[in-house]
């Protein structure tokens, strides 16, 4: 059997020690992210832009129906309008679930800003009225579709500013609409401001 | 001290090997480039690609694939390398901004030519403003607009990126001590450089490191995303670049139009022809005076790179359609952003190439006391080997982009022709806005396009 030396030994642990301090990975605390933050969006953005929407959105009092029951919000186009490649849905996504926990909105799925609606199952099913294999009563009926009364739309935008030589500022502004379907007029507006400081050495994306 | 300069001599022949196929390379994609044969251009390149990805030697051959790859209608391929050609292009323009490029100091020991090819300015709008045109053909207009925005903000770094490049050289020229900056500073090898080459200081300049072209279509984009105030914006902008082209002028009209909430019942085409080849770059050899140990100055030969400038594939194309009769008209000038961007750069490559001159020169002269005659012959010819220009360039983009609009006929059908050749015919989409985009890099190549609704 080989037996190693004692520097032998240590040699060995120092390498195996270094390899391991290579491969590392740690779990993002969310609530208390000190990672450093970057020139892009990442989700720390996001947040901050949804729960500053949604908060604004709650106070203003424009979601209280006088009868207490509940607005059916479709969601309209949220355009993209930075340098990064990202997914407006990410925003919306934070924005419906907290509208949907405050029990004043349902969302509609139904009807989107595109031709295609965001779930398209519901038209789909419907389509089974002139098939004999389904029992009929089981298929939804005519005129049970519920048409949204108010609209989200919005932007998200960057600016990049240069301060000196070495240093850039980018600025992304999160513009939300709140409109009433019915007049076209918006019932809320809302801006969540980020910006970003950093060092000018490469573009923003 | 011989063995090191033996050494030397080698490797330098070396690397000049690799330039040479390097030149190779480059006659052979534009070969099948040029007979429009985009795909097999595209794979030819590839294969000189290393496997790694974003590996900084790549910027040249993944831009060039790319725009191949384009022409082949190989959209998500092509979109992927441009991709891969931005992802290095950061990388060399980060060193260039940190002031860590080590180019300054190895090309001063061989020549510009060995360095990675970092890209230029124009090389960085012209990517994103492909990446664009990809999405946008493709249907994805979220991604298209943020290509079009990142080519609009990097006109306006564009600047910044050269100042930081030429702070980088003067701080080389400084730290290397009075000599370099006397010879630096001689004007009359500014003068010789004049005379030698006087076409580069005879053209009708762009305003610095703007591309009209990529401007205009940024605004063409936002007017058929429904975004008028912004198109109204960059359209003006356009406009203001190139203020005797009739079309810019009506779409900017037409943004202002629907930005006030007039309608819109009309449909067009509009049709970009993409002309002829971007210039080539060659090599020619000057003697300039140099100062070394003494006072008197010996002129000794440089090795510089010019721009040689490519004929036009047609001077237009004829458009005609049941209603009307057109041709295509200038819009952008390819030649122009590029010679503009070569001008600014040209005192700096002057200076490197002397500061190159200089230290071989002093090494030859030294080798030659210290070793004798076979010392000096070795240097000499180490010197020979290594001074050589850099003429690479992203030679798959056009000579210059033209521009026709045209209402929809009735039949929709449109034919589309070089002059006194068979019209190409094609079937338009009813009732609505569309682009046609067509490429022809030479006389003899077979008209490629393509074409999508806006």
């Amino acid at each position: 059997m080989m037996t190693l030396n004692f520097p032998k030994k240590m040699g060995l642990a120092l390498i195996i020690s270094t390899l391991m301090a290579c491969s590392h990975t740690e779990h993002i605390d969310v609530q208390n992210d000190k990672g450093e933050a970057v020139m892009g969006l990442d989700y720390r953005d996001f947040q901050t832009a949804a729960d500053e929407a949604v908060a604004s959105l709650i106070q203003s009092g424009r979601l209280n129906k006088a009868d207490g029951s509940r607005y059916i919000l479709a969601i309209s186009r949220i355009i993209n309008d930075t340098m990064q490649r990202i997914d407006t849905d990410q925003l919306i996504k934070k924005i419906r679930v907290a509208l949907l926990n405050s029990n004043k909105v349902l969302v509609t799925t139904a009807v989107s800003a595109t031709q295609t609606a965001e779930d398209n199952m519901a038209m789909q099913v419907r389509k089974l009225r002139a098939s004999d294999e389904f029992k009929q009563s089981t298929v939804a009926k005519k005129g049970q579709l519920i048409a949204p009364d108010l609209s989200l739309s919005g932007k998200i935008l960057q600016r990049n500013i240069k301060i000196d030589s070495d240093e850039q500022q980018v600025e992304y502004y999160f513009q939300l609409s709140l409109s009433d379907i019915n007049t076209g007029l918006a019932v809320w507006e809302g801006e969540t401001f980020i910006g970003k400081r950093g060092d000018d050495t490469s573009v923003s994306w | 001290m011989l063995r090191l300069l033996f050494f030397s001599v080698i490797l330098s022949l070396l690397s000049g090997c690799a330039a040479m196929k390097q030149q190779e390379r480059q006659q052979k994609f534009s070969a099948l480039y040029h007979k429009a044969q985009y795909q097999q251009a595209a794979e030819f390149q590839l294969e000189s690609k290393n496997s790694q990805t974003n590996d900084p030697e790549d910027l040249l051959i993944t831009l060039q694939a790319a725009t191949a790859l384009r022409y082949a209608d190989d959209i998500t391929q092509s979109n992927l390398l441009f991709d891969q050609a931005e992802n290095i292009l950061k990388q060399h323009h980060q060193k260039i901004l940190l002031n860590k490029s080590v180019s300054t100091l190895s090309s001063i020991l061989v020549n510009d030519a060995v360095l990675d090819y970092s890209g230029t300015s124009y090389d960085g709008i012209m990517l994103n403003t492909y990446k664009a045109l990809n999405f946008w053909q493709s249907g994805n207009k979220a991604y298209a607009r943020v290509e079009f925005n990142r080519a609009l903000d990097r006109q306006r770094r564009a600047k910044a990126l050269f100042k930081a490049e030429i702070k980088q050289q003067q701080q080389a020229i400084s730290k290397k001590g009075g000599n370099y900056a006397r010879n630096t500073n001689n004007p009359k090898v500014t003068q010789l450089v004049k005379r030698a080459y006087s076409n580069l200081y005879n053209f009708q300049a762009y305003p610095d490191f703007v591309n009209p072209f990529s401007t205009y279509l940024a605004g063409l984009f936002y007017l058929h995303d429904g975004d008028y105030a912004k198109a109204v914006d960059v359209l003006k902008e356009a406009h203001g670049m190139l203020p005797t082209q009739a079309i810019v002028e009506a779409d900017f009209k037409l943004a202002q139009a629907l930005q006030q909430g007039e309608p819109d019942p009309q449909k067009y085409a509009w049709i970009i022809f993409e002309n002829g080849s971007a210039p080539l770059k060659t090599e020619f050899r000057i003697d300039l005076p140099l100062f070394i140990l003494s006072r008197n100055a010996f002129y000794t030969g440089i090795a510089l790179p010019k721009l040689v400038l490519q004929k036009n594939a047609h001077p237009f194309l004829n458009i005609n359609t049941l209603d009307e009769s057109s041709r295509t008209q200038p819009l952008a000038s390819m030649d122009n952003v590029i010679q503009t961007d070569f001008k600014k750069r040209y005192p700096w490559i002057v200076s490197r190439a002397l500061i190159s001159a200089i230290a071989k020169t002093t090494a030859q002269y030294i080798a030659q006391k210290q070793l004798g005659p076979w010392g000096g012959l070795a240097a000499s010819l180490l010197q020979l080997a290594t001074t050589s220009a850099d003429i690479r360039i992203w030679s798959a983009l056009p000579k210059e982009f033209q521009i026709a609009k045209i209402k929809l006929p009735s039949d929709n059908l449109i034919r589309i022709s070089v002059p006194n050749k068979a019209a190409t015919h094609i079937k338009l989409e009813a009732n609505k806005n569309q682009l046609i985009y067509i490429k022809i890099p030479k006389s003899y190549s077979p008209i490629t396009y393509n074409s999508f609704v806006l």
